[in-house]
């Protein structure tokens, strides 16, 4: 409730280390499964999905639209209950007062009081919540050059993105939830938002889950990834060790086809495909191999069909439980 | 200030405000009025009008009647407002109390913030709750010392009058909190000001004339009888149904149209259909707390279901 600074930067840099046990995960689902209801009937937003994601890791979360990254994230946040299983923050179940107080959630549409300041919307914030640094959210803030005085209303999208990240950061979150925070921002201010949250990452033991559809922007921020397909977990697991257990081959098409490929592509009578090795790297048969980037990884598995995504999602648990290990 | 009382007084400030403004202001308007009121049925060429007047020419007809037109007029006007201040509430202050949250997404902003859900609303539906109560309860108040002179004037507005019924007593305060509670769950529920602002006009507006017109199914009037014809029990300050005539000595009732006679012709068209008794029907002034306790409680239980509907609404989902 307090506006004034953290007495101590220490005390503030490690928020979650005395509130939860060290090795809880950041973030985790047990058999989670949210249900949506509508007027066309009920629809399964998100089923049987079961993750643990590591503290102190970046992780982005990846899916087509629609996939439940979103339902996802306002499980985590309690703005939705389960219709199944639980989602826990640093070992505590969504929507008590300890998972309330460790995580911080930027949502898609940044959704901020148009009429209010920038400094009354800094302030309201500070008074529901126990934790406010209110030096940190004003130097994000100002370090976009935003005067404080300024109505939220005449931001640009940009800095209206600066001032949500400012409003999160500033309850010196121990998770940190980002919603697309990308999406309406061109490339320069991409940039400068990714500079600011690597800083701020940096700077903190902060866990950071952040969803975006723009693969090349999470290839060198992101060291975890959880891709989400059809409201089921496709894939999860470290981003070096995910490069490290495909391959990616090329040859002949009429060549036949080594077994674990995650997807195929012909062109003319070129076949490329992603294919898991399980770390040799060696793949049976007269191919050209090449080390895949998180990108060509991510890509393959969101192609894939949904009877190669079997195979891939049977062994997506044990890679994010190993990982979390 | 705890921090979600804080929200809930930076966001509703400005109608706090104006419900200050329309309090003084009511307050300066029903001094006024009353004080001109009383002056008026003090003064000299009031005497000869009135209940009682045995000499109708003793009454100035031209100033009577402009009596009549300026003060009752101005009364069930600040009474309509008193009326329309569940509607008003409900569309003003409910529809957004929680429905701009929803629209502007905002609600995704203050929910995940550590002060939860339940402080939150009950924060904004208690200040606004509190200070509509207020309002509503020195308005009707004022309403009804202002009426007070005027309430057993033949010209007056009796106690049964739509706008004494509506705009005094417990009933009124409910009616508002009942306004507010509808608007609130509508916003929630609709997720949009504008078509909540609809359902609760409809709503309010049902409710208000669902009771307008059943009031008398809820309190049914009483049967007065008188024997033979022989004198009634006096009309008073009774709400009258309208509903007069004679008894059979089975009991049956027969109207009033069958004998339109007095004295001597009376008694005999009496004989002549062999009726024994007259009869009417009426609610007397005592009722008018039956009339309270029933309106009083119909409110309540609409506005307790409608905000344990919020409460529902808000653990269950409404991002």
């Amino acid at each position: 409730m307090s506006e004034s600074p953290s007495p101590t930067p220490q005390a503030a840099a490690t928020p979650q280390a005395a509130a939860a046990t060290p090795q809880a995960p950041a973030l985790r689902a047990r058999g989670l499964g949210f249900r949506f209801r509508s007027r066309a009937g009920a629809r399964w937003a998100l089923r049987d999905c079961e993750f643990a994601l590591p503290a102190g890791r970046i992780t982005a979360l990846v899916g087509p639209n629609g996939a439940g990254k979103t339902t996802l994230f306002h499980l985590a946040t309690d703005l939705l209950r389960p219709t199944e299983g639980a989602v826990e923050v640093f070992g505590h179940t969504a929507g008590t007062p300890e998972a309330r107080g460790g995580v911080a959630f930027l949502a898609q549409d940044k959704p901020l009081y148009p009429r209010y300041t920038v400094e009354e919307t800094l302030r309201l914030v500070s008074r529901l919540n126990k934790r406010w640094d209110h030096k940190g959210a004003e130097d994000i803030v100002r370090a976009g050059d935003i005067p404080l005085s300024a109505r939220v209303g005449t931001l640009s999208g940009g800095e209206r993105t600066r001032v949500a990240l400012a409003l999160a950061m500033g309850r010196r979150p121990g998770l940190l939830l980002l919603d697309e925070p990308l999406a309406d921002l061109d490339p320069l201010v991409r940039e400068e938002f990714m500079g600011t949250l690597m800083a701020e990452v940096l700077d903190r033991e902060l866990s950071v889950v952040l969803s975006s559809h723009v693969l090349p922007d999470i290839e060198h921020s992101c060291d975890y990834v959880l891709l989400l397909k059809d409201g089921h977990i496709h894939l999860a697991g470290d981003a070096d060790e995910l490069r490290a257990t495909h391959t990616l081959i090329k040859g002949r098409a009429d060549h036949p086809v080594p077994d674990h490929v995650v997807h195929a592509r012909t062109s003319g009578r070129q076949l490329t495909a992603l294919v898991r090795t399980g770390g040799s790297g060696t793949v049976p048969g007269d191919w050209a191999t090449e080390s895949p980037t998180l990108e060509d990884v991510l890509l393959g598995h969101l192609r894939a069909h949904a009877t190669a995504d079997a195979s891939a999602a049977g062994t997506a648990p044990s890679t994010a439980e190993g990982a979390a290990a | 200030m705890n921090g979600t009382l804080w929200l809930a007084w930076r966001q509703q400030r400005t109608l706090v405000l104006v419900a200050a403004g329309l309090a003084v202001l009511g307050t300066v308007i029903a001094y006024l009025a009353h004080r001109h009121l009383t002056s008026e049925l003090a003064a000299d060429w009031m005497r000869g009008c009135g209940w009682d007047s045995a000499n109708g020419d003793a009454c100035p007809f031209q100033r009577f009647s402009e009596f009549r037109e300026t003060e009752v007029v101005r009364l069930r006007a600040f009474g309509f407002l008193i009326i329309a201040l569940p509607g008003l509430v409900g569309l003003f202050w409910g529809a957004p109390l929680l429905g701009r949250d929803a629209e502007l997404g905002t609600s995704k902003l203050v929910l995940t913030q550590d002060a939860n859900r339940t402080r939150w609303f009950v924060s904004r539906f208690a200040l606004a709750a509190v200070v509509t109560i207020a309002l509503t309860t020195l308005l009707s108040l004022l309403w009804s010392w202002w009426r007070e002179p005027l309430n057993d004037k033949v010209y007056g507005v009796q106690w049964y009058d739509a706008f004494a019924l509506n705009a005094t007593g417990p009933r009124a305060v409910a009616a508002t909190l009942f306004g507010l509670a509808l608007g609130t769950a509508a916003g929630l529920l609709l997720r949009r000001i504008l078509p909540a602002m609809i359902v609760t006009l409809v709503g309010v507006c049902g409710v208000g004339a669902a009771l307008e017109l059943g009031r008398r199914a809820l309190v049914p009037p009483r049967l007065y009888v008188s024997t033979g014809s022989g004198p009634k029990v006096p009309m008073g300050d009774k709400w009258s149904s309208g509903n007069w005539g004679y008894l059979t000595p089975s009991g049956k009732r027969e109207g009033i149209e069958n004998c339109t006679y007095t004295g001597e012709e009376l008694r005999k068209c009496m004989a002549s259909h062999n009726y024994v008794q007259r009869f009417y029907e009426a609610n007397p002034h005592s009722d008018r707390w039956l009339f309270q306790a029933w309106e009083t409680g119909i409110f309540l239980v609409l506005t307790i279901a409608l905000i344990l509907l919020t409460g529902w609404l808000l653990r269950r989902r409404r991002v």
